[in-house]
């Protein structure tokens, strides 16, 4: 027979303590193996697409110090850029050397040194995006759950009436659209709540092309064209909004773009 | 490199992988992404400024790591287009049908729903889950991790046992329905 204790706060947090430990398995020395194997392959495939961009900037390098040699006294402060330019011009003679033999050395280092640079930036920003990205997956999840949970007369598993529901829906979404939500896809009968069955709002499909507008630091636009029988050709924006403790959000607009 | 992952490898392994194995469910995918952590790590060791600690620095590579991959999954799962009924049988076979790892399926059933239930969270309630009660993470270490303040992991945190409470009461019930059908 089943067991018919309740659940309760502790007898919940009791379980999650004694979970079991769960270990790698496998050697250090594979481990490691795998991770050298792993970063060789990645940094193969990054410097092919890093020599195209080695030979214009030398080539930028080579025209300004042209210019400093036409044209010497008519810069300001000189000793700072003829210090700069003398590093430029090693480097430079540096380069031209290992490009007709191998590159080795110095040249690669300072070139995948800038390289790197770019990349943190570019990682810090996705970073700042991905966290604000992160309300339109729970919107989609926090929706789809209950639909996944819904019995298959649409009758809602875990919430008994709209404002239960609505209250839940908050957390991810604002007031109001939380409301139209539970307005337009939830009906109340009796003591039970049901699904309609109609189509789902329109998720974000992160497979297809879309743009992020960071309008302020609390507002975000998220943009993805869709088209299709349902909608025709349209944009649809997310407007994502932090209420001060966290990303909602806070609308969906449509652009019809004909 | 092999001293950094040398020493990152010995005071911090298999808390690594037993965070992500917590979050992904999997322990093959849990040995991949793990590899990629050290990759992540070792690239970017020199971001490190122990601002944090290295402790919760990793941890924060982890988690992104891991969260990458869930939605992923979650995208190809739901690839939306249709009516939502087909969606909802599909996904519903897909929870249902995931096997339990071996750790969990020699534990009592009671645990057994525990586990279950969990992944029927949010993705954040998850977090703090496993972070707090699976990783013994500390309030601040975990505020710390995920980029929050320490009043957001509690009240996360709270919300998350109360979810978790409700999903494993609706699960006796359905069981309990069934059986008396």
């Amino acid at each position: 027979m089943k067991r018919r204790e309740k659940w309760t706060d502790k007898r919940v947090e009791k379980q999650l303590d004694q979970f079991p430990d769960v270990k790698d398995h496998r050697s250090k020395a594979e481990i490691f193996h795998k991770v050298q194997q792993r970063t060789d392959e990645k940094q193969k495939s990054r410097r092919k697409q890093r020599f195209p961009w080695l030979i214009p900037s030398l080539a930028a390098t080579a025209a300004v110090i042209l210019g400093i040699i036409i044209v010497p006294g008519m810069i300001p402060e000189q000793d700072e850029i003829n210090n700069d330019q003398l590093m430029t011009m090693d480097v430079e003679e540096e380069s031209e050397q290992s490009e007709v033999s191998e590159e080795t050395g110095e040249v690669n280092e300072t070139v995948e040194e800038d390289i790197d640079m770019g990349i943190q930036t570019e990682r810090v920003q996705e970073k700042e995006v991905d966290d604000v990205m992160q309300v339109l997956d729970e919107y989609e999840s926090i929706f789809m759950d209950i639909v996944d949970r819904a019995g298959e007369d649409g009758k809602v598993a875990s919430f008994e009436s709209k404002d239960d529901l609505l209250s839940h829906f908050t957390t991810v979404m604002s007031e109001d659209l939380a409301k139209s939500h539970v307005d337009m896809y939830f009906q109340e009968d009796g003591d039970e709540l049901y699904i309609l069955a109609m189509d789902a709002p329109i998720w974000l499909n992160e497979e297809e092309p879309y743009d992020v507008e960071e309008v302020s630091t609390e507002e975000y636009h998220v943009i993805q064209e869709h088209d299709n029988e349902m909608f025709g050709h349209v944009n649809i924006i997310y407007v994502l909004t932090f209420d001060g403790d966290n990303w909602v959000v806070d609308e969906i607009k449509q652009d019809e773009l004909g | 490199m092999h001293e950094k992952f040398e020493r990152i490898y010995d005071h911090y392994h298999q808390m690594l992988f037993q965070y992500i194995f917590y979050m992904v469910r999997n322990r093959e995918v849990a040995e991949e992404l793990v590899q990629e952590v050290y990759i992540k790590v070792l690239h970017s060791y020199d971001e490190f400024k122990g601002e944090s600690s290295e402790k919760t620095w990793l941890y924060s590579i982890a988690k992104h790591v891991a969260v990458d991959w869930i939605r992923k999954q979650n995208r190809q799962k739901r690839r939306w287009l249709g009516k939502w009924f087909d969606v909802h049988e599909r996904d519903f076979e897909v929870s249902d049908s995931e096997p339990l790892p071996e750790e969990i399926v020699i534990q009592r059933d009671e645990m057994k729903d525990v586990y279950k239930q969990l992944r029927r969270c949010r993705i954040d309630q998850q977090q703090v889950i496993v972070l707090r009660y699976l990783q013994g993470l500390s309030i601040n270490e975990t505020a710390e991790v995920l980029g929050w303040t320490e009043s957001k992991v509690k009240t996360t945190q709270h919300r998350a046992i109360q979810k978790l409470k409700k999903h494993l009461s609706d699960y006796d019930d359905q069981e309990l329905k069934e059986v008396s059908r």
